[in-house]
Order: C-alpha cells, then structure tokens, then sequence
C-alpha cells in the first residue's frame, strides 16, 4: 500500500492531537505529504447568523450573545493555529505538508477533501463534549461513506508499537495485513496479527490464507491464531485495551456484529481498512 | 655589721640548702620510667575528682557541671575520663526519628523508638513505600477495577449525553440543531434538516423568526438546566470514583501495613502511627502511580523533582535523627564546634527555581540529639564565643527539650511560615569545661547560670608535696612517657622534672599539676635526648628542655639586663646611697615570668605627714600599691610621731618606670628607702629588697620570690659578684624557694646572699650595716641606732614645724 497523501481532519472543536509528531514522523518516512484541512463548520456560521443569536456555555451554563464576527476571528484564529502547529511539526519532523481551509459541512468537506488522499485521519472524541468513549457524528458519518483508510486518532494517545492487525475473513487478509506491514515497517513497530474465528476450522482457512500472503508480505510478523467463541471475545478485549495501532476492516466481522462503534472502546488509535 | 665579710652566716642569711628543696633521684628505687606502672589515679585533684563523682552521679535537674581550672591541668582529659567511665555502664538510650505529621504538615512528629529500631524502621517504611508503589498500580489494574470505573465513568457520561440528547431531540422537533460551538452550544434553525443560512432566515416572514426565536428561547433554557446539573452529576462521579479507588487500594495497602503493625504492638506510638500512614495512603493512592517521565517545567526550566511521585512519597520515609544501633553505654559527646546549629540541629534546605525548600527529612541532629540520655561536654569559651549558642544551651537546658528551629526563627527575625520539628524530650548531663574568670562572671552576671550548673569542679595547678608525692609523680611522668612513645627518662631525668614542676608551683611544699605543661616539657626532652643520640632521657636532656624553653621566652628579660649593663637603666650594685634601694619585681609576659631590680629612692622634707606616692599621683600605679605606700605614713606615724606631729614631706618613686606598678611588694623596699633618707644613712646597693611591710614594720610574704632574686642575681653576676650581693625576702617566703642551681652554687661558695627578715628593723639593719635598736622602756632609742637618728630627725622636723607654725601666728596677729 502507498501512503502519498496524508489528510488531517481539523475543525474548531478539534483538540491538539499528541500523535501529530508519529504522523508527521510516519509522513517522513513514507515520503507522504501532509495536508491539513480546516473546516470551518457551516452548521456553526449559521448558528451564529441570527441577530439574538446566543451561545450556551458547556462549563458556565450561561448565555453569551453569539457574535457571527467574533465568531469568524475565532474560527480564523483557530485555523491559524493548526497551521502553526502542522508547521512546526512537519518542519521538525522534516516532512512535506500543506494547509487548506475550507467553509462547509464538515463531513462532505472532510469526504470531499479526502478523496485524493490515500489515508484520512480524524479525531475520534465526540464532538457532544462528553468524555464517553463513543464516535462523534462526524467520524460516524465519514466511516459510512469513506471508502479508502480511515485512521481514528484519540487527541490524547500516539502512534506507538505495536500495530496489531485484527483479520476475521480470509478475504481481508492483503487489505488489512497490507496496510499494518507498511504502517509497522515505517513505524519501525512489532506487527502482531490476529487470525480471529471462532472455529478451528474458520482459523484453519485464516492461517492457510496468511500462509498464502505472508512470504512476500511481513515476514517478522507475530501471528495469534483464535479458534473458539471465548478466546475471540478474550482477544478482542485485548485488543482494544492493548493495542499500538489496531488495524482491522471496516466492514469485517467485528463491527458488523458490535457495531462501528465498538472502535470507540480503543484505547489507542484505529486504522480502519475499507 | 657586714654579715657578707664575716665567715660565720648571720641570723637572717640562708644556707644553700634552704634555697632549693631538690628532689634527690637516689630515693627513687627505679631505674627508668621503664619500671614504672601507669598511674591509676588522678594526682592532686582529689577536689575536682569528688565533684566529678557526685556531679555525674545526681539526677536532678540542674545539677550540670562546670569543670573550671588553669589550662593544661587536664580538665578535659579527666572529665572525658570520668564521663566514659560512668557512661559505658548505663543503659543505651533510645533512638530519635522524625517523620510526617499527616494532620500538620509543617510539624514533623517525633518517634521515639529502643536503640536501634530507629534505622530498621526506616528501612521497613522504605520497603513498605516499594511495595505499595508495586501493590497500589497492580490493584488499579486488575479487568475488576477497570470494570467498575469504566461502569462508573460511562454511567456519568450517559447521564450528560442524555441530558444532551434529549435537548438535541426536542430541538429537532422543533426543527432547530444543536450546535457544538468551540466553548459550547448553540442553535440553529434547520429546514429539511439541514441549518438555514443568514439570508435564507432574513427571508422568512416575521411570524416565523419570531416563533423560531422563541423555541430557541425556550431550548436555550432547557440546555442550562441541563448542564447546570453537571458539575453535581461530576461531584458524585468523583465521589463514587473515590471510594471505588479507596476500596481497591485498601485492598493492596492493609494486608501490608497490618503486617508492619505488628511487628511493632509493643511500641503504641508507631503503631498510631502506621495507622496515620494507612488513612494517608488510601486519601493519596494515586502518588503511587508512575506517572509519565515528561519532566515538570515552569516557565520552561526543568523542576527539579524527583522521578514520577517519589516526593510526594517521602512523606512515608523515616528521618532517622539519632541512631543508637552500634552504641555501647550512654553517649558520651564532646562536641569540638559548637554553633547554634551543631548544637540544636539544624533544618537543610535545597534551592528549588530561586526559592528555598524543605521538608522533615531535612531536620539534622545536633550535639544535643546525640547525646541525648547520656553526657554532652562543651568547652566554655568556644561556646561563647558562638552567636546564640549559650542561649540556645540554656533554653534547651531549662525547657527540658530540643526545639530544633532556625536561629531567625528562634530570635523571632524570621516570620515566614517555617517548619517546627515537634521539640524531643532532652534528659542528659553537661559538664562545661572552661576558665575560672568566666565560671564567676557568669555566677555574677547571668542568672540563669547558677541555676543550672550546680556542681563546681575545681581543678589545681598545684598538689601538696608529700614523701610519697614524688613518687606519685614519677609513676605520672612514666604514664605520659608510654602515651606519648617517648623515650624512658631516667630516675635523674624524673628528679630534674620533679624539681622543675615544684618550681613551677612556685613553692617548695608543692608540686605542679599542670600536665599539659609538663607532657611539653617532656616531649622536648625527648626531643633533646634523640638529637643528642641518647638511647634514655636524662636529666641533661631535661635541663637542656627548661633553658630552651627560657631562652626562647627571654628576650625581653636579655634587653633589660642589656640595658642596665650599658647603664641606660641605672641600678648600683655595689657602693652605699642615702634614700635608694634595690626593690624587685616580677614582669609577666605570656607563660613566662621573670624578676628585675628597680631603683627606689625617697626623698624627704618638713611637711605635713604625708608621703607622697608618685606613681599613683601620675596614675601608674594601682590601688594595692598606693596602699603600700600609705601603710607606710601609719608606721611612721605610730613608731616616731605618737605623740608629736609627723611634721614629714616625703616622695617616694620606682625610678624609669614607665609602666604600670601594682602590688604591696615592693613596700618594704619602699620602707627601708624612706628610713634611711630620714636617718640619712646610706643603704648598701649590693642588697635587693622585697616584700610587703604592715603598719606594726612586721614584713609579709610576696609572690614571685624565687624570679625576684633570680632576676637580681643575673644583674649582679653580669657586673660580677663580689661576695656582698644578695636579696632580703620574707621570712614567710622561704618555704617557696626554688632557686635555680647557679644562685644556690653562687650562695654555697659565699659570693651572694639571701636573707630572709620577719621585721624592717631586721631590714633596715642589713641594708645599712647599723643596727636598728630597740626602744628602751621610757621609749628612747638607742644612741646611734638607725631608729635613732629617724626619731631625732623627725623630732626636729616637729619643732622646725612649731616654729613655724608660731611665727605664722605672730605674723597674723600683726596683720591685722
């Protein structure tokens, strides 16, 4: 898999991302550029659009006129800073990047934008300013209609070893053991990939297809092979408690029998491989 | 009558045998120190040795002692000898710790465990402190834990999402979104779903904007009552949260502290304590959590903080003040420097970003922990001489504790907050060892000073000399030689430090206890015996030690006997002169004393009865001197003029005395002078004179008798002795003499003379080769006696007077 293109979500509820320097890092290595995109959030403009207009404090509880032009300097000062902040990064890191703002709902902009990237990283908080470990609306709505890798970054953790990739269809395994090699290998990370059935013989076709990828694929790879309903459900607590990076398909088995919002029990980032 | 040419002695002049009480090394049956024991008592201090024991051996309060005494009379030794004795059967106090005080911070709490427990409970709080840092995270990290604060953080969020959601949901129903705002919320209106632009909303009618404007009004309200219950619903989660937290670390944290419990049920203090530590560690469980190795900074400097929560954890450590585990008896502490600090303990600091920092474990002990339960011994002046440190001393003393505090903070200059270690209990003896100058200035000057040192020991210089005292003081000798490794003295060598330590004491009945003196004196005869290649120490070296240390000490005494020698200071010793008399006195310089002649002469006239003192007049000399001289006026006045007026002007004045004079020494010679210029016969200047004279002419002992006629005799043997020189002592002062060998020699062979004289007749007598006479029983004195020929001339300085006085009358008469 070729990373050239690295798109990262940003917007005015966007906190500081602590795994800015991995990715910036990451882009380096892989050659990619970086492309930060600022999306001032249309729904918010309006928002702020009607002359009584009055914005509800989450931590005061009051009520404070909603000034569409103190509105626009706020929006304007926060899409600064990210650029900053992308600048200073990258530059450290060495990394080739570039910035954009753009004006629209976030989610078309975001898929708009993303289009041309190979990989979209978003904020994984949600955007209701609850602490709950859930997906905002935004990621919610980009994973359903994203169609190349999404990478999920809790503000508050880094990229950090080891990738683990979760496989559960034989059909998954370039896809996703494609995308985990080369984010391990250019992270210079332990790769560990889960053969998840909850059958010896689902396990079986698992490891037979690994079998048939892996020679030219990942080679140091560590691979745990599950095959029975418990050891599954062990491994996927694991996981999610455990994991560096976890990588896994979007549509695979996992998610569509917890749901996709299961990926907001990750303590860690998640790759999700469509 | 001229004694000196006569071969028979007078009544008053000494044999040589008188003049120097020799030890004789023929009595001592030893051949060197070698053969002799160690001396196992203390020589001549038999005073200070009573007070020591009784002293050391009362346990009231106040009862410290003072150990006074001259320097180098083995105070200290004796005292550190005594203390150690008596320390090494008592009991080994306990330890001191400090540790945290959890219900006040800034007062270190004091922890009093049995010897040596001190230090195996601070290595057991240490290890306690590394396993809850294992048992504490490993507890937090069990699925359990994480379980239940998952349950409860999810529990808190639902609660706000929903509040939210059904904000969100009333909104939509009334087509208005919630809007996530960069600090909050805010609604827009929505159609199809979708929010409606500024122009799209100007467009709409009235009716609408305004109904717009109100649901928002009313959503608006519902939102701030639902985040008002926010922080509530945050209060109760942390709360939950808490005793979730408390409970699993309770889990990891009693089994251990139970533990530690009890293995110390038999000291209640710790076990109240370690119960302190438990209720402490459950409320902070999460300063035994790693944290992250991101250094603190402020302002972006690094915080100089010890790794993850290791400072916040030092409040479990144990500040180990006085460890007694290796202690044999009750300590015994000399302590060398004593400053405030050394003595009282001291509280550290470290330098944190320009502010200074400290906690308990940074309270240091002093002289006064350490020897805590035991025996402090201080020298006096050092003490002094330290800013506070007295104070300090006295207070600790009287308070019966060791407040350890910072000396701003104890003269009250520092006012910030600071920390107060709790003050330890104080039960120990202080023996001070110091001068007897400074034992009565602060009898007389510091109240609290008698009140707390009750027991005076008071050591000697000198020991009487007894037959068995030499001896003694061999064995004394033998002990210094085998603790300094010198070289054995032989009996004579011992005999010659004998004779040199009873001319020290300056009395032939007594000897000089001075053993730091004598331990010199010993050294460098050992010095002198191995640069004469002697395998022993003999009585050579010994004398070779005394002249050196003199010559070294002499060269004033070489520059003043110089200086009469060239005639620039003017002393006879030879010839006869009305009115002048050789007195002696006695310059101390440093350790070393020596005697000189002075010319005294008088002058007399008709006058009043009074005797003129020149040196007081010019205030060169001091009161007991003035007093010599004014005893003077009552023995003439009682001898001559009882019944007649003392019509006599006199002057009397040490001649080139540019100096001070003190003492009543001289006023015999003083005396002798004022006779014989009344009598005016003319004094041998061949004599020296010295001694004190009362009104009745009856004559006194002085000190420095044996320098005085040292210092005489030197003069006289650099012009050359002629066999009519010599001194008039006392009679009193016989028994102090200890002449050098060289004038004992001079006397033997009859070329100088001492006499020793009870009376200024006897004096008066020597000095003038006629006698002095008695009265007869009608009070005439005899024709041609010295009293004689004083009485007439007074007798007619009484008339002359009359008859002044009588023509002064006639004139007044006249006048008018």
């Amino acid at each position: 898999m070729n990373l050239r293109r690295i798109l990262l979500a940003l917007d005015a509820t966007a906190r500081e991302w602590r795994g800015l320097e991995e990715l910036a890092a990451l882009a380096a290595r892989l050659e990619a550029e970086l492309v930060g995109l600022f999306v001032e959030d249309l729904d918010l403009l309006h928002a702020a659009a009607r002359p009584e207009a009055r914005e509800i404090g989450l931590a005061s509880a009051s009520a404070q006129v909603f000034d569409p032009q103190a509105l626009d300097r706020t929006l304007r000062g926060l899409a600064r800073r990210a650029e900053r902040r992308l600048a200073e990064v990258a530059g450290r890191r060495q990394a080739r990047w570039s910035f954009q703002v753009a004006r629209g709902r976030v989610p078309a902009e975001l898929l708009g934008a993303a289009a041309g990237a190979d990989l979209l990283v978003v904020g994984r908080s949600s955007r209701r300013g609850t602490p709950r470990r859930r997906l905002g609306s935004t990621a919610r709505r980009i994973l359903a209609a994203r169609e190349g890798p999404v990478l999920l970054l809790p503000p508050e953790t880094t990229l950090q070893a080891p990738v683990v990739a979760w496989i559960d269809a034989a059909e998954d395994v370039p896809a996703v053991a494609g995308v985990a090699g080369t984010l391990a290998a250019a992270a210079e990370s332990s790769l560990t990939v889960h053969l998840a059935a909850d059958t010896p013989e689902g396990a079986a076709a698992l490891a037979a297809a690994w079998q048939e990828w892996s020679p030219g694929g990942a080679p140091a790879a560590r691979v745990v092979a599950h095959g029975d309903a418990a050891a599954l459900a062990r491994a996927r607590r694991d996981v999610l408690a455990h994991a560096g990076v976890l990588v896994l398909r979007q549509g695979g088995r996992w998610l569509r029998e917890a749901g996709v919002e299961a990926v907001a029990e990750a303590v860690g980032p998640v790759l999700l491989v469509s | 009558m001229d004694s000196a040419k006569d071969p028979a002695r007078s009544p008053h002049e000494l044999a040589p045998e008188r003049l120097r009480h020799r030890c004789d090394p023929e009595r001592y049956e030893f051949r060197t120190t070698d053969d002799l024991e160690d001396l196992d008592q203390v020589l001549g201090q038999a005073r200070a040795v009573e007070a020591l024991r009784f002293g050391l051996g009362i346990k009231r309060t106040g009862y410290h002692l003072f150990a006074m005494g001259p320097e180098g009379s083995g105070r200290h030794t004796i005292v550190q000898r005594f203390v150690g004795e008596r320390a090494g059967a008592e009991p080994v106090p306990d330890d001191w710790c400090y540790v945290f005080d959890f219900a006040r911070p800034h007062q270190p709490r004091a922890l009093r465990l049995p010897p040596g427990q001190g230090r195996s409970f601070s290595g057991a709080m240490t290890r306690l402190v590394d396993e809850l840092r294992a048992a504490i995270p490993a507890a937090f990290e069990t699925d359990e834990y994480r379980a239940r604060r998952q349950t409860l953080e999810e529990e808190f969020s639902e609660r706000q999402e929903e509040a939210i959601e059904k904000v969100r949901k009333h909104a939509e129903e009334l087509d208005i979104a919630l809007v996530r705002t960069p600090t909050g919320f805010a609604f827009a209106p929505t159609r199809a779903g979708e929010t409606i632009a500024r122009e799209e909303f100007a467009k709409l009618p009235e009716e609408e904007r305004t109904s717009i404007a109100q649901r928002i009004e009313t959503l608006e309200g519902e939102l701030q009552r639902a985040l008002l219950l926010f922080p509530k619903w945050r209060r109760e989660a942390q709360q939950r949260l808490r005793e979730l937290n408390r409970s699993v670390t309770r889990m990891a944290v009693d089994s251990l502290i139970d533990e530690l419990k009890a293995a110390y049920t038999a000291l209640p203090q710790v076990v109240e304590y370690l119960g302190q530590v438990q209720e402490d560690v459950l409320e902070h469980a999460e300063h035994f959590h790693a944290r992250d190795s991101e250094p603190q900074t402020l302002l972006g400097l690094p915080l100089r903080v010890k790794d993850g929560s290791e400072s916040a954890l030092q409040r479990y450590l144990v500040n180990v003040l006085v460890d007694h585990g290796a202690s044999r008896g009750a300590p015994v502490v000399y302590e060398d420097q004593p400053t405030y600090d050394n003595l009282v303990g001291r509280i550290d600091h470290v330098a944190q970003m320009g502010a200074l920092v400290t906690d308990f474990t940074m309270v240091k002990s002093g002289a006064l922990h350490r020897a805590n339960g035991g025996y402090l011994i201080l020298d006096l002046r050092k003490l002094l001489v330290q800013p506070f440190s007295w104070e300090a001393l006295k207070r600790a003393l009287r308070a019966g504790v060791i407040c350890t505090e910072s000396l701003g903070q104890a003269i009250g200059l520092v006012s910030t907050m600071a920390m107060k270690p709790e003050p330890i209990p104080l039960d120990l003896k202080v023996v001070l060892v110091g001068e007897r100058l400074l034992y009565y200035l602060l009898h007389a000057y510091d109240p609290d000073f008698a009140q707390l040192f009750k027991v005076v020991v008071d050591f000697d210089a000198e020991m009487e000399r007894r037959p068995e005292s030499d001896a003694l003081y061999a064995r004394l000798v033998a002990t210094i030689v085998r603790r300094e490794k010198l070289r054995a003295f032989d009996r004579a060598a011992v005999a010659r430090v004998v004779d040199h330590a009873v001319r020290l004491a300056g009395d032939a009945a007594r000897l000089s206890i001075l053993v730091g003196t004598l331990a010199d004196l010993l050294r460098e005869s050992d010095h002198w015996a191995a640069s004469g290649g002697h395998a022993r120490v003999g009585a050579t070296d010994v004398q070779r030690a005394i002249d050196a240390q003199e010559r070294r000490a002499d060269r004033v005494r070489q520059h003043l006997r110089e200086e009469v020698q060239r005639g620039t200071i003017l002393i006879d010793t030879g010839g006869a002169k009305v009115g002048q008399v050789n007195g002696l006195s006695v310059l101390q310089l440093g350790g070393y004393a020596f005697g000189h002649p002075s010319r005294i002469t008088a002058r007399v006239r008709l006058g009043s009865g009074q005797v003129l003192d020149i040196e007081r007049e010019v205030e060169l000399g001091g009161p007991v001197h003035a007093k010599g001289v004014l005893i003077l006026t009552g023995f003439l006045a009682g001898r001559f003029a009882r019944e007649q007026p003392l019509a006599l002007a006199a002057s009397l004045v040490f001649e080139q005395s540019y100096a001070g004079v003190e003492g009543d020494s001289a006023s015999l010679a003083e005396l002798c002078a004022l006779l014989s210029a009344l009598a005016e016969l003319p004094v041998q200047q061949g004599l020296a004179v010295t001694g004190s004279v009362n009104q009745l002419g009856e004559v006194q002992a002085v000190g420095g008798v044996n320098e005085k006629i040292e210092g005489f005799f030197a003069v006289c043997r650099d012009r050359g002795l002629n066999g009519e020189q010599g001194v008039l002592i006392p009679k009193a002062n016989v028994q102090h003499l200890m002449l050098h060998e060289d004038v004992v020699q001079a006397v033997a062979e009859r070329r100088f003379h001492v006499h020793a004289v009870a009376h200024v007749d006897e004096a008066v007598a020597l000095l003038t080769g006629i006698a002095a006479g008695a009265p007869d029983p009608k009070g005439i004195w005899p024709e041609a006696s010295v009293n004689r020929r004083v009485a007439d001339r007074l007798a007619a300085f009484a008339a002359a007077a009359r008859r002044f006085r009588a023509a002064g009358e006639d004139d007044t008469e006249r006048k008018p």
